[in-house]
């Protein structure tokens, strides 16, 4: 079987003329993307001013990256964000590998309307579903009020202003970054493999350790990246359901930018978050290798 | 002696009736067709045996166990998928290991068994490859070998003929049947290609509407047709089938034996096969000889095939004689099956008649 891009072949339009199409996007990615980037490292090199919002460009410094590594505070609280968002990207993909499965496999005509919900938290942005979140969440909410009910629980369980509640509201914003590529990555290969798997002697246990697993690795790897990219730079959540008792780091870089005004310290900040983006690129690209 | 034996089974998605009271038998080392159009039931039949689904009744023994409500994953059946289904992400060899490693082989037998299996079809030179570097006619190969690898106690085959071009088509066939003879495996195919279930089977089953209309052998069901459906299905070209209207086919006197039978079957509506193979085109009012018009002489390389209109405008397919095109009459030349004579409300087949 060919793939639509291997059987389509070149397009009819010249190289300069298709060079030419793609110029709007790439003059955009340059100017909305590239060029910030340049001037936060300036910036994260420059030295504040006493006074003045304009920081010292003149003499460029690492003072900066030094006070992030040299204090303890900074480097906990990058040590908690990145253990945070490593807690949603896995709690993500551990709902979202059987959500996509089954949406791919078993949802038949409902798939449509189920694929929407799941999408839903896209549409409707951070700030609605997780304020609808602090009423799930808080001592008196439902999730407390039902195990309390059950008598599971003595007293309320501390969710609000928690790195678990945090957790479960990033889970909730960016479960659909990890259905989305799964389920694309299901969609290209035929059912009846795993049919197949089964008639062969496979449980449906080592089904789903030595097919789907494998099959979804793909979609797992770049479903991970995202939501991890996304929890570790995520602002509204955090602030909403740690209710300023959990640092992040996002949230320090935009406390030292918009209520310090320090700015070269918040890009030092903001440059150490894409620094940790880059080496999560880094070790997923390095994953893919590791297909079970 | 009987290997596997379905009984009355039943299967309906909704109101729909995929498969009713479904019943046949089969020994050890047969190869079997199931055959039938599209819709008639026998992929949902091949994956009820697989254990894929389950039948809403009914009763599946094999080799003397019950396998009715036993998992798929535990039943040693092999099954062919008709896009082969193989592992996209395992090498050729590591495919055909899969079902081996599940009933954890030890790995110098697994090893031995991969290498036998991919050397019956052919393969032992691909091992390292990636299905996506083969052909679809090696594709296929590897996906048998992947089945008969576990030594399967019965190894079902969907439609391994429909994804391969014509030329390959034969020759696989050719495979096929070397395979089962070697490997000796009890073996059910589903086709809905007669010439396939014709050249393979040891016995075809023809399916339609959900039910196995007539199972037999390949001879008994190119010859015998119990019903007007298997009559009309079997064969290249099949068996013209007539309609006999109360007073007959206008201008035709039937030889003697043929006249008694239809005479003997009273007087509801009949239909009357007869085979392209055994009808000669002769001159217009010879003895016994239907009048008809030639309307063409196909050329077929190894023999040629006439088109005719019989007065009553029923179409028929003879052996052609001299004639050229025009007024003829066809007689029956024997040397073939008999002429049949079914009911034409029930499609029951009632008599075959030597003339």
């Amino acid at each position: 079987m060919r793939s639509p891009r291997e059987a389509g072949g070149g397009t009819s339009l010249s190289p300069t003329l298709s060079l030419l199409f793609i110029a709007p996007a790439a003059i955009l990615v340059l100017a909305a993307f590239g060029l910030p980037f340049l001037l936060l490292l300036a910036l994260s090199l420059a030295s504040p001013v006493e006074g003045s919002l304009v920081p010292d460009m003149s003499n460029p410094t690492l003072a900066a990256y030094s006070r992030i590594l040299g204090d303890g505070f900074y480097l906990r609280t990058l040590a908690t964000t990145l253990a945070m968002s490593l807690a949603t990207a896995a709690g993500c993909l551990a709902l979202a590998l059987p959500l996509a499965h089954w949406l791919a496999r078993r949802a038949g005509r409902a798939r449509r309307v189920l694929t929407a919900i799941v999408l839903l938290p896209l549409a409707c942005g951070a700030l609605l579903p997780t304020l609808g979140l602090v009423h799930l969440l808080g001592p008196l909410g439902v999730v407390n009020g039902t195990l309390r009910g059950l008598g599971l629980i003595a007293s309320p369980l501390p969710l609000l202003g928690t790195q678990l509640g945090i957790v479960i509201g990033l889970i909730q914003a960016f479960l659909p970054f990890a259905v989305l590529p799964i389920l694309a990555v299901l969609d290209r290969t035929p059912p009846v493999i795993e049919e197949a798997a089964i008639t062969l002697g496979a449980t449906p246990a080592r089904l789903w350790v030595r097919i789907i697993l494998p099959l979804a690795w793909p979609g797992l790897l770049a479903g991970g990246l995202l939501v991890f990219c996304s929890a570790l730079t995520a602002f509204v959540t955090p602030q909403i359901v740690g209710q300023g008792k959990v640092a992040t780091f996002a949230m320090l870089a935009y406390q030292q930018a918009l209520q310090v005004l320090d700015w070269p310290f918040a890009s030092a900040l903001a440059v150490t978050m894409l620094a940790a983006l880059a080496l999560a690129a880094v070790v997923t690209f390095s994953l893919a290798r590791l297909r079970p | 002696m009987t290997y596997l034996v379905a009984s009355g089974l039943q299967k309906a998605y909704g109101r729909t009736a995929v498969l009713s009271d479904v019943a046949f038998e089969v020994a050890q080392g047969e190869f079997i067709c199931l055959l039938g159009p599209s819709g008639c039931g026998k992929s949902t039949l091949l994956r009820l045996l697989a254990g894929l689904i389950e039948p809403d009744d009914g009763r599946l023994m094999l080799a003397g166990e019950d396998l009715t409500r036993r998992p798929a994953w535990h039943r040693d059946i092999g099954l062919v998928f008709q896009n082969y289904a193989l592992f996209p992400h395992l090498s050729v060899a590591r495919n055909v290991a899969f079902g081996l490693e599940m009933r954890g082989l030890p790995k110098a037998e697994a090893k031995s068994r991969v290498a036998e299996a991919l050397e019956l079809v052919d393969l032992a030179d691909y091992r390292d490859r990636l299905p996506s570097e083969l052909s679809g006619g090696q594709q296929q190969r590897v996906a048998i070998a992947r089945a008969i690898a576990v030594r399967p106690r019965l190894l079902l085959l969907d439609e391994p003929l429909s994804n391969l071009d014509a030329l390959l088509r034969g020759t696989v066939r050719a495979d096929l049947r070397d395979l089962h003879r070697r490997t000796g495996l009890t073996t059910i195919m589903v086709t809905h290609d007669q010439a396939e279930a014709l050249s393979l089977a040891d016995r075809v089953a023809v399916m339609s509407g959900g039910r196995i209309v007539q199972m037999g052998s390949p001879e008994t069901i190119y010859a015998s047709p119990d019903t007007t459906f298997v009559a009309s299905f079997v064969g290249n070209p099949p068996a013209n089938l007539l309609r006999l209207p109360p007073d007959g086919i206008p201008g035709w006197t039937p030889p003697p034996p043929l006249a008694a039978a239809i005479a003997n079957a009273g007087s509801r509506p009949l239909v009357l096969a007869l085979w392209p193979e055994t009808l000669q085109v002769v001159e217009r009012g010879h003895a016994h000889s239907i009048p008809a018009t030639l309307r063409a002489v196909e050329f077929l390389g190894a023999e040629r095939r006439a088109h005719l209109r019989l007065t009553d405008g029923q179409t028929l397919l003879a052996h052609p004689g001299e004639q050229g095109e025009g007024d003829v009459g066809v007689v029956l030349r024997g040397n073939g099956p008999l002429p049949t004579i079914f009911d034409a409300e029930t499609g029951a087949r009632l008599i075959q008649v030597a003339t």
